[in-house]
């Protein structure tokens, strides 16, 4: 059975359904959705229990536009399937939480579908082609729901997001053309196994591929749609934007930047690991200054992949060949980022639904009115910061134990961003859930069931990461070890 | 093995039976804490016959997790299953009248878990885990009254140190691993560690063990409430870094020695001149752990591991009974402030009574157990490379622990007792305090026995038991005549206030951080408006040059933007490509003008319609061709 494209184009039944029947009560509409993501996450994880190889396995391949080389080619491998599971399971709890939005849910529920099916498309695809085809429709879908579904100011930043992302396409197709050009073909399994590019070439198709997925990324200083976006977005929304389509960004930068230009990648480590540093330090400092308490969890996005490009960076600096824990720690990151910032945003979401404010000041004392609300939110939040047991901590340690090899001094400043991290969050939790309780919260009540049954599973995925993250790296490592990192 | 997950899970269940909501939370937790205990008490009677074990499980790819049983990890979980539960029984009390009572019972138990695992940890990652699992429970403990703003402070005070010690951790961690190719804690390590390591793994323990310049925290963190302050911060997390320091110890190599001897003897002489100014019980006890622990880093720099854990299961046991009798007149008195407890020692006799041997015990009097620990530690730094200094110090300790205590034995027993009432949890609390003293008095005698079982010696020397002797007993005096007077210099407050330099990290950290993190804040906000007029600028040039191709136009109406990217790829291959790139380039921008315009004018939804039809045309195309 061809799983990965019925798990690809599943979302998208379920939105063409919704479409045809345009159901006119929410539960169907919903339910219609909630069930095809169910489906589409029980079919990821049918691929898990078919195994997944350390190259590339369950490849599914048409051929398409034979006179350029285009073919139809899905595929996963221990790097890339991780980040299937983490899209199919964020995108059911994202829908499971928006079940509430009455504007125009059947639209709301089509475009997230269509998302979800984009998202898995990119990190399924075999071929530049394809990838850059499922690559672009996210974008599309991302900027209506921000713009439609967004709080005050979300077409401005609707507008911001798609200016900053129509530029990395820009960058991201010139490299992709240059791959072609030297090589012939769009296969991707080919590009990864003989890098086709040298000297100058692939100077430049290293830059432009650093630059379109520097934006996705976000590093400093191409991140500021991403504060201005996150804030903007509905919660669900955040929370799918951090969680799976920044990864666009990161898994860009494994498969394309790391596989397909080595060289050039390890020769200008130096200056990525820069970035990396500036980035991690730099998010972590602004959201030190936040008020707004959304927009502090958007920051900590920017510090969070400032580490992983850390990682990757780390990774790319000693070359193949030589094992480091580097690029194992920056694939987790991802998959880690995701559970753990698509639940502070979910949380920050019922946290805005609950007091109607996002300013961090106006709030005080919700341990107080609401126990399980603000207990979550403090676990996710320690997850956030690396503590170990929890989700970040396996993925993180591994990052600055792989980086401290590479460079000493750098790790000793990026480690610097986990002080700095923790001193935000603790000001955050003592300023809104510590202190005495503002008047008029006593009424509105804790989390629902609907709440709840986004917030458990996510919870159960830091917890099951931070405890026994073999459950991922073993896979992950296989990968990397085939790849010589 | 059995033994070992039952010595984590017992208090692991009852953390988490109290955090769902089960009822009886002190009566579970307590259950939980003497099931660890007992486990704890059968597996030292089988590693007191010899046995020896480890196991290693999945952990991080190439460096697996490993617990490890040996003597020195079976005698430190019995001492702190002991301490625990006898702690347990006296918080069932204390917490009888508190709110917050769940979270309370969960965290603590949760504790005793971490330290459990982090005594058992054969390897350093699992030592990290557990070693910061240990600060984030007590951030929880002491902000068990997180309704009061100033307990909220504390305990961000508290986790933040905390946390910039254990960076320390991770860098020695790194050092440790890529050094040796192998995360095991080795007895015989292939090298000794290089300085940065070493002193990384130094910073790591001095801030866990509040040790100068990180001794403010635990004056801090008696903001939580007392049971928490005789668990966590006299017997156990504040031991994690001693206990870091034993297990580090044969990697050290003996020029880092003496750094550490330094920051022992350092801490010994600072922090007991702020135990003896102290206004404030709690704040006393604080300071007078930090000076405790001193004697056992010194101890450690001196050479001598063994004298370091005698002290550290002797001191276990005196500072939590000193703790456990302060919090009963917190709850007669209402305070912990001196000035209210003067006099209290008459109307609490057996409290007074047990509160005096363990004060007894700390100042060295034998045959209390606080008199052959430290004699051990005396002895230590007679035998060590730099006798007069590590001597010196340790001896000048002495003499100022003999005082702080008899000072504060004084002020409970002279002058006007006040108003003291009887608590309703009284008799529990007392009697975890007497089970607790059991110890204090017989343990001493089997100190010797414990330590050479360990693999350590305790060394001894005549010169150590007279000059400690003598230094007590004038301690006492001194202390006793100190009793009831008060001093209000400057120095005094300096000192009492744990030496805040410069203004303390307030000024000298906090302030420096914060306003960076406002720069940075508003240069992210220019970067911001830069990005937006330039966007908008470009807007408005492609509005007004908008007219030029109307056939584009059209296709990013149909299709969607898919149908255009189509049509350019595949047009790409009649090799004019960078000509209808720029094509395409513009016919993006003005697509984005247009979109920009259909927004104002709130027709998006049909917008979207077509986008979604444009995918379901793409699809199709897609399978045609296929096909």
């Amino acid at each position: 059975m061809p799983l990965l494209s019925i798990t690809t184009f599943l979302p998208l039944l379920g939105a063409l359904v919704i479409l045809v029947l345009k159901p006119k009560n929410l539960k169907t509409t919903y339910g219609i959705g909630i069930g095809t993501s169910a489906l589409a996450f029980i079919s990821s994880v049918l691929i898990w229990l078919r195994g997944i190889d350390a190259g590339f396995s369950q490849v599914e391949q048409l051929s398409w536009i034979p006179s350029l080389g285009i073919a139809y080619r899905l595929g996963v491998d221990g790097i890339s399937f991780p980040i299937v599971i983490l899209t199919t399971f964020l995108f059911l709890t994202a829908l499971i939480y928006s079940a509430k939005i009455e504007k125009r849910a059947n639209t709301y529920v089509m475009l997230f579908l269509m998302l979800e099916m984009a998202c898995l498309g990119v990190f399924m695809s075999l071929d530049l082609f394809l990838f850059y085809v499922f690559f672009e429709i996210t974008l599309v879908g991302m900027y209506f729901i921000i713009a439609e579904w967004g709080h005050e100011n979300s077409k401005q930043a609707a507008l911001t997001f798609f200016l900053y992302t129509l530029l990395g396409s820009l960058f991201l197709l010139l490299a992709f053309l240059s791959l072609y050009i030297f090589s012939g073909t769009f296969d991707m399994r080919a590009l990864i196994a003989n890098p086709p590019l040298t000297g100058l070439a692939a100077a430049l198709t290293f830059w432009g591929l650093f630059i379109a997925f520097a934006i996705k990324t976000p590093l400093v200083p191409v991140h500021t749609w991403l504060p201005a976006a996150h804030t903007e977005a509905p919660a669900a929304g955040s929370a799918i934007l951090a969680g799976i389509l920044l990864k666009l960004g990161a898994y860009g930068f494994i498969r394309f930047s790391l596989q397909m230009t080595p060289g050039a990648f390890q020769q200008f480590a130096p200056y990525v690991i820069v970035i990396a540093v500036v980035t991690a330090l730099y998010g972590a400092l602004v959201a030190l200054a936040q008020t707004d308490i959304k927009r502090l969890v958007a920051y900590t996005s920017v510090n969070h992949m400032g580490y992983m490009m850390f990682g990757v960076a780390a990774a790319a600096a000693l070359g193949a060949g030589t094992e480091t824990p580097a690029l194992d720690g920056a694939t987790l990151q991802i998959i880690s980022h995701g559970v753990v910032t698509g639940l502070l945003f979910l949380l920050v979401g019922a946290l805005q639904d609950r007091t109607g404010t996002r300013d961090m000041d106006q709030m005080s004392g919700l341990l107080k009115t609401h126990p399980v609300l603000s207990g979550l939110f403090i676990v996710a939040a320690f997850a956030s910061l690396g503590l170990p047991g929890l989700a970040h901590f396996p993925a993180e340690f591994q990052i600055f134990l792989g980086g401290f090899e590479v460079s000493p001094v750098a790790t000793g400043f990026i480690i610097l961003g986990l002080l700095i991290t923790t001193a935000f969050y603790l000001r955050a939790i003592q300023r809104v859930f510590m202190g005495e309780a503002s008047g008029g919260l006593e009424k509105v009540a804790d989390l629902g069931p609907r709440e709840l049954w986004a917030f458990i599973p996510l919870l159960a995925a830091i917890v099951l990461i931070g405890v026994y993250p073999d459950s991922l790296l073993s896979m992950i490592n296989a990968t990397t070890d085939l790849l010589g990192f | 093995m059995i033994y070992l997950l039952l010595i984590f899970l017992a208090p692991a269940a009852a953390s988490l039976w109290t955090l769902f909501g089960g009822k009886k939370e002190g009566y579970v937790s307590l259950a939980g804490a003497a099931i660890s205990t007992g486990a704890s008490a059968a597996l030292f009677w089988s590693v007191a016959g010899g046995f020896a074990a480890s196991w290693s499980f999945a952990g991080f790819p190439g460096l697996p997790f490993r617990l490890e049983v040996s003597y020195l990890n079976g005698l430190l979980s019995l001492v702190v299953g002991l301490v625990a539960t006898l702690i347990f029984l006296y918080a069932i009390g204390y917490m009888g009248e508190q709110k917050g009572k769940w979270r309370f019972w969960s965290s603590i138990s949760l504790f005793l878990g971490a330290m459990q695992l982090l005594l058992f940890a054969g390897d350093w990652i699992l030592f990290v885990i557990a070693w910061e699992v240990l600060g984030f429970c007590s951030y929880l403990l002491i902000s068990t009254k997180h309704w009061n703003a100033e307990t909220g402070r504390a305990a961000n005070k508290v986790f933040l140190i905390n946390r910039f010690a254990d960076l320390g951790l991770y860098i020695g961690v790194f050092v440790i691993i890529l050094g040796s190719g192998s995360s095991k804690i080795a007895e015989v390590p292939q090298a000794s560690l290089s300085q940065v390591g070493a002193l990384a793994l130094l910073l790591a323990a001095a801030g866990k063990s509040a040790q100068v310049p990180f001794q403010s925290w635990l004056a801090a963190a008696m903001k939580g409430p007392t049971p928490v302050s005789a668990l966590l911060h006299s017997a156990t997390m504040v031991a994690a870094g001693i206990v870091l320091l034993i297990k580090a110890f044969p990697l050290f190599s003996p020029g880092m020695l003496v750094w550490i001897g330094a920051v022992g003897g350092i801490t010994i002489l600072m922090t007991g001149l702020t135990a003896i100014f102290s206004d404030d019980i709690k704040e006393m006890l604080a300071a007078s752990s930090s000076s405790q622990l001193g004697f056992m880093v010194l101890a450690i720099g001196a050479g001598s591991p063994g004298a370091a854990l005698a002290h550290l299961v002797a001191h276990a046991f005196m500072k939590s009974s000193l703790f456990l009798g302060a919090g009963i007149w917190q709850h007669g008195a209402g305070s912990t402030q001196f000035e209210q407890l003067t006099g209290a020692g008459k109307k609490l006799k057996v409290t007074f009574t047990g509160f005096g041997v363990a004060a007894v015990a700390l100042a060295g009097i034998p045959p209390f157990v606080g008199y052959f620990s430290k004699d051990g530690v005396l002895a230590a730094g007679l035998q060590s490379s730099l006798p007069e200094w590590y001597f010196l110090a340790a001896l000048g300790g002495a003499l100022l622990t003999a005082m702080y205590m008899s000072r504060a034995l004084g002020i409970l027993w002279k002058g006007e007792a006040g108003e003291i009432q009887n608590s309703r949890g009284l008799r529990w609390m007392q009697g975890g305090l007497l089970a607790m003293l059991v110890f204090v008095i017989g343990g001493g005698f089997l100190l010797h026995n414990m330590m050479e079982m360990a693999g350590f010696t305790l060394p001894k020397a005549q010169a150590a038991q007279i000059g400690g002797l003598l230094a007590a007993l004038a301690g006492l005096v001194a202390g006793w005549l100190m009793a009831g007077k008060t001093y209000h210099h400057s120095a005094v407050k300096f000192i009492r206030n744990n030496y805040p330099l410069a203004g303390g990290y307030h000024v000298l950290v906090n302030r420096p951080v914060m306003q960076l993190a406002r720069r940075c804040r508003r240069i992210d906000e220019s970067i911001h408006r830069v990005v937006l007029q330039a966007g908008r600028s470009a807007l408005k040039l492609s509005e007004a040059a908008g007219v030029s191709d109307g056939l584009l136009h059209r296709g990013v109406f149909g299709f969607g933007k898919f149908g255009l990217r189509l049509g350019n790829w595949s047009r790409r291959s009649d090799e004019r490509g960078i000509d209808r790139l720029i094509a395409f380039l513009v016919a993006k921008v003005q697509a984005l003008g247009r979109y920009g315009r259909r927004i104002q004018s709130g027709l998006v939804h049909r917008e979207l319609l077509w986008s979604v039809w444009g995918l379901v045309v793409f699809v199709a195309l897609m399978f045609l061709i296929l096909m």
